[in-house]
């Protein structure tokens, strides 16, 4: 029972929040992740459009408004939930063996409010772990007593206000706690890309983010620091840029810079892109970035983390694809190097539900191997 | 430099990991904060078996009094931990470079030294 606890402590850690799945872009009727998402560079609550959008041609089939159109909000409001349950075959080459779970993955809330050219944004949700695993230390000296506030079991993630005079294009500022713009933005924290670029589970910043975006090009810059509030792994400050272009019908490219300033400061930059071949329902996304870490006490570092894969659309409502990641976490040193691979599969049957099924196998080093297989059950309000 | 650093890469003439330096300040930095005080882990508002790791001083003493580790003992409890001795091993999505836990366990072989 204690292992078990433990593992899920540790796995719930996989939440995938609200975020978007950038393969919808291109493969979708949308080019510009901010046509389905009422946040600039994607992610989270839906626009009108967004909601046509998954029930019409992400999903096959039904009513995609907030609580299937049950009720009618008026325009100014938007409402929008999700909650997620999982279940996973986790191998880490532990002496004991698999290990396997099944919990709850996530329960968030978020809403908007529109008046004008201003859209104030909030959600909150269940911080998605488990308190006060045990360990046959625990209660030592040195354990710290775990804070059981409400506000322990709860996080805004993203809280914001933001002005867009123009919700087709043209310029927007926004201020508040959200995820600066950075490289692909993929939905899976535990990509290498996410997780060891400062993107990792509830690392979002306090911050003021402008930008332009057009039909083909858009561009956003955040200035952030870290939130005292609600606890930051990283005590960091710094800022962050995107720009993003489409030339032609199939290709999106992009890059990327971010510069952070904490103990362990990380300076950053990346490309992506995105090839859409429209014939053949493929599309194929990867991005790549070198890091400079400079360490507060002895020693630096340069990094590379990359990820790339195709993701095919065989059908309406039916997403597959396959990724390949690698993060060398020190490049002057040979041994350290994390090699990945993973196929997954997402099924969107009707509006508001995704069936997904994932693996994973991680090489870690020259040896050391972990391998994870999961489903999920997504439904949004 | 970043031209040599990645033809080194690419043809593996890198340098053994062992080179790096066993002390504490180098392994918080480089080990322990990215891959054990994570959000959800072993950070300051999570405190899983109440652990904290994200402060490196913080960190150490919680570590010895806690007695993960013992200084100059390779069988310390953290690296029954790291190696998957212990069940979960950690971390628990996926192991650490047995370069990182060899250093890990040169650390503590040298006394564990800040």
């Amino acid at each position: 029972m204690r292992s078990l606890v433990l593992v899920i402590v540790a796995l719930a850690a996989s939440v995938r929040y609200a975020d978007a799945y950038p393969y919808f872009q291109r493969t979708s009727s949308s080019f510009r992740c901010n046509q389905c998402h009422i946040a600039p560079a994607g992610g989270g609550l839906l626009t009108p459009y967004g909601i046509e959008e998954s029930a019409d041609t992400i999903g096959r089939g039904g009513d995609g408004r907030f609580l299937h159109g049950l009720i009618e909000l008026p325009e100014t409001l938007a409402i929008s939930g999700d909650l997620r349950a999982a279940a996973l075959a986790n191998d880490v080459g532990a002496t004991e063996g698999v290990e396997l779970a099944a919990f709850p993955m996530q329960a968030d809330l978020a809403i908007a409010v529109k008046s004008g050219a201003w859209t104030v944004v909030v959600n909150a949700g269940a911080r998605g772990r488990v308190r006060g695993g045990s360990s046959d230390h625990a209660g030592a000296p040195g354990s710290e007593v775990p804070d059981t506030s409400l506000a322990s079991y709860v996080i805004s993630r993203e809280h914001y206000v933001m002005w867009r005079p123009d919700e087709a294009a043209g310029i927007y500022v926004r201020a508040g706690r959200f995820s600066a713009p950075y490289g692909l933005r993929h939905a899976d924290h535990t990509m290498y890309a996410r997780r060891y670029l400062g993107y990792n589970l509830q690392q979002e910043t306090y911050g003021v983010g402008v930008g332009h975006f057009g039909d083909t090009v858009e561009i956003h810059a955040t200035g952030f620091v870290y939130d005292p509030l609600q606890g930051a792994v990283r005590k960091e400050a710094g800022g962050a840029l995107l720009v993003e272009a489409q030339p032609g019908e199939r290709w999106v490219i992009g890059a990327s810079a971010r510069a952070s300033f904490a103990e362990t400061s990380r300076l950053q930059a990346g490309i992506h892109a995105k090839l859409y071949l429209e014939g053949a329902n493929l599309l194929f996304q990867g991005e790549a970035h070198g890091v400079r870490e400079l360490f507060d006490g002895p020693g630096d570092r340069w990094q590379l983390a990359a990820n790339a894969g195709p993701v095919w659309v065989p059908a309406r409502g039916l997403y597959t694809g396959l990724v390949y990641e690698a993060f060398a976490e020190d490049l002057r040193f040979r041994g350290v190097t994390r090699h990945a691979a993973g196929a997954w599969v997402s099924v969107f049957p009707r509006a508001h539900v995704e069936l997904m099924a994932s693996g994973r196998g991680q090489l870690v080093g020259p040896d050391e191997r972990a391998y994870l297989g999961m489903i999920q059950l997504h439904y949004w309000l | 430099m970043r031209c040599l650093i990645a033809v080194c890469f690419a043809i593996g003439c890198a340098a053994d990991p062992s080179e790096r330096p066993a002390t504490w300040s180098y392994l918080h930095a480089a080990v322990v904060a990215p891959s054990c005080a994570t959000a959800s882990c072993h950070s300051e508002r999570a405190a899983t078996a109440g652990l904290v790791l994200d402060d490196a001083d913080a960190a150490y003493d919680a570590l010895v009094a806690r007695r993960f580790v013992i200084p100059g003992d390779p069988a310390s409890a953290l690296m029954s931990l790291l190696e998957g001795e212990e069940r979960p091993r950690m971390p628990p999505d996926a192991p650490l470079p047995a370069a990182d836990i060899d250093l890990v366990r040169t650390w503590i072989l040298e006394g564990a030294p800040r």
